[in-house]
């Protein structure tokens, strides 16, 4: 119900936005920015980037809102858009690897302060989904932090659903194998946990 | 149920994932597995870092940023897309037929008002210009001419013209011999009667001739001035 009304929200604006609604659009990034933000700058790590991918998602959506088809769901299409411009980014970089690894090779002492390990595990689990192979980093951030149901992700991503599923799966069984032994190490089993896990039964 | 089958429903029992049947089974088999149970709470935590994950934010002024953004998007668009067609226009007889009878049409009236009615009359010159032209000089002889034609012989054969030269001699020698005149010379330009070869070309005796009489100035043999006249 609450996501049938959030679809109704999304195909009102994009109605609105159609007709050159500037205050549709205003309130239609507001709805999804954080969003946005919370999957690709986990994506590419660098706040900057981010924020453009960000910025140019919007941009997309403006410049196509004519070519939109409300037989399918804003916030797939827009993710799809995202998520998109966030590879090309990485292909981008993975292109200039050498450029950036000798630009970082005079901050020898900030390198040293930034591999501190973090203390947290919500941190540690932040690195390790950046460290994740990006098909599995995709599904994991889309299903367990955006809290997409399978079925979108699958549309987002644009793959069967039981390969969603068991990429979903796969990434979770990859960071509890990352996490493992720091949550050992600070006792994570503690009550607080186990009461977690049996209130999650 | 078997530990390894419950452990590979662990992720999605603890994400809530499972139908009503399927969860039961698994926290019963928790209850009585202290090692499984250990390995949920493995997924228990990583679900609780997730949701604990600190939230990415955008700067203060992102909305600024890319309203000013979209400002020069819409400039750009009001000036050049506007004004040009959304896609190549397709060129099919459906498009192209009204604008081909059109044409047609369009030639066919200023056809009409640079010709008038001649145009599609029936029976209507197609022409303005005369269609014969007085072409009577081609065909105008001295003949024809009775001023002109004195002198003129229709049969220019070359027996004729030797017979009319055979008389014209002898009416220049009894001529001569009567009145005291010089020879009368039969002259064609360089040619004389009196040089008329029978084997020559008959080309040069389809001449008209020229007659000169000459006159002695006294002497009956023929030589001294003459005078033509």
């Amino acid at each position: 119900m609450k996501e049938q009304s959030e679809k109704d929200i999304d195909f009102t604006l994009m109605k609105a936005i159609q007709k050159g609604d500037m205050v549709a659009f205003n309130a239609m990034v507001n709805r999804y920015k954080d969003r946005l933000m919370n999957v690709i700058g986990r994506m590419l790590s660098s706040h900057e980037e981010a924020e453009d991918i960000v910025q140019e998602t919007f941009v997309r959506v403006y410049q196509h809102r004519q070519s939109f088809n409300f037989q399918h769901c804003f916030s797939t299409w827009i993710y799809t858009i995202g998520l998109n411009l966030a590879r090309n980014e990485l292909r981008k970089r993975r292109r200039f690897k050498f450029f950036e690894i000798s630009e970082m090779q005079g901050n020898e002492k900030e390198l040293a302060v930034e591999a501190k390990l973090p203390s947290r595990i919500p941190e540690m689990l932040s690195e390790a989904v950046e460290q994740l192979p990006g098909k599995y980093r995709e599904a994991f951030l889309l299903r367990d932090i955006e809290e997409m149901s399978y079925e979108e992700v699958a549309g987002v991503l644009d793959v069967p659903l039981g390969t969603v599923k068991s990429r979903v799966n796969r990434a979770r069984l990859m960071l509890r194998e990352k996490l493992k032994p720091r949550m050992e190490e600070q006792n994570a089993l503690s009550k607080s946990t186990l009461l977690a896990v049996s209130s999650l039964l | 149920m078997h530990c390894r089958k419950v452990r590979s429903l662990l992720s999605a029992a603890c994400s809530d994932e499972l139908d009503s049947r399927q969860q039961a089974v698994v926290k019963d088999h928790l209850a009585s597995c202290p090692s499984c149970r250990k390995e949920a709470s493995y997924y228990g935590s990583l679900r609780l870092a997730a949701q604990e994950l600190p939230k990415r934010t955008l700067s203060e002024d992102f909305n600024t940023r890319l309203l000013n953004r979209i400002a020069q998007e819409r400039f750009h668009e009001t000036r050049t897309r506007a004004y040009l067609p959304r896609r190549a226009p397709r060129l099919t007889w459906r498009t192209l037929a009204p604008v081909l009878v059109t044409a047609c049409l369009a030639l066919v009236m200023v056809g009409n008002f640079l010709g008038g009615d001649k145009l599609f009359t029936p029976n209507a010159p197609t022409s303005t210009l005369p269609t014969s032209m007085d072409d009577r000089y081609l065909t105008a002889q001295p003949g024809n001419n009775p001023n002109l034609a004195v002198g003129l012989h229709q049969d220019w054969s070359l027996r004729q013209q030797l017979a009319r030269a055979e008389r014209l001699e002898q009416i220049s020698r009894g001529l001569a011999n009567q009145y005291g005149f010089g020879n009368l010379h039969l002259t064609s330009g360089t040619m004389t009667a009196g040089s008329i070869n029978p084997t020559m070309s008959p080309f040069f005796l389809r001449q008209q001739p020229v007659y000169r009489v000459y006159r002695l100035n006294g002497n009956s043999d023929g030589r001294g001035g003459s005078q033509a006249y």
